[in-house]
């Protein structure tokens, strides 16, 4: 088991929550409230939160403090965007990881608002999705077209073969065995 | 700055949003917010290094940026309380 006491600034960074909160309004106070200097800070901390601090280590805590606060808003919005996406069956888990992700890391107007990553989000999806439709549908022209040839070919065939018979009717004595063989050649070729 | 501070920030840095992997670029930022200012990108490194050989912190390849995107591991955040 270790004995090593943590650091001052280590168990601020650990208090609950709330005395975060709490903390932060003594520096930054709603309409009206008193701000305190750190030297005031530093008397109330021992006693409302049972540790002593030095200036210093104040100090940093309210550097870290501002930090963790602005990141902590990026990673609400971020996770807002996450359970709105996660409504759309379309978007897979990982898509919805990747977009989270990338929200977090934005700089900007996105850092306000998670509705215009969402809608970008979207649009993307969007345009994918137009192109897709778009392959599929010259897919289906090309088949359509091969369908056509085949048809083309099947009456020219069909034509062929009732020329011959009519040919071979209106001729005394049919065809020969020949005559037969070349015919089935030229039909196959077409 | 002292290299121990130094590798301290770098896991603070991570410890904040830990769900959401950050680039180098952002926990340059970040420790540069913590400390004030001016800390070299190469000191940066060699504090983050030294946290991932320790496992305090790990990396994961982000596909569409292709850069390294850096997590707090849970000996990070025990670290982090002492």
């Amino acid at each position: 088991m270790s004995t090593t006491d943590p650091r001052a600034d280590a168990k601020l960074q650990n208090l609950p929550e709330e005395a975060l909160q709490d903390l932060w309004r003594f520096r930054h106070p709603e309409e009206g409230g008193e701000k305190l200097t750190l030297e005031a800070i530093c008397v109330e901390v021992p006693r409302l939160y049972g540790v002593t601090v030095s200036l210093s280590s104040l100090h940093s805590f309210y550097r870290w403090l501002e930090v963790k606060r602005r990141l902590d808003q990026r990673q609400d919005l971020a996770n807002q965007l996450k359970l709105d996406l996660a409504k759309d069956p379309e978007v897979s888990e990982a898509q919805i990881r990747a977009a989270g992700q990338r929200l977090f890391m934005a700089e900007g107007i996105l850092d306000k608002d998670s509705k215009v990553f969402f809608d970008m989000v979207k649009i993307g999806q969007a345009e994918t999705k137009l192109k897709q439709n778009e392959r599929r549908l010259k897919q289906t022209d090309q088949s359509l077209e091969n369908e056509s040839r085949r048809v083309n070919l099947l009456e020219q065939k069909a034509a062929f073969a009732d020329e011959v018979k009519k040919a071979a009717e209106n001729r005394i004595g049919g065809v020969t065995a020949e005559e037969m063989a070349e015919i089935e050649r030229k039909l196959k070729l077409m | 700055m002292p290299v121990a501070i130094l590798r301290r920030k770098v896991r603070e840095a991570l410890n904040m949003a830990p769900g959401f992997g950050k680039s180098e670029g952002m926990i340059h930022q970040i420790v540069n917010q913590l400390t004030g200012g001016g800390v070299d990108l190469q000191d940066l490194r060699d504090a983050r290094d030294w946290n991932h050989q320790e496992l305090y912190i790990r990396r994961e390849k982000d596909k569409d940026s292709d850069e390294y995107l850096w997590y707090i591991t849970e000996q990070g955040i025990a670290k982090q309380k002492i």
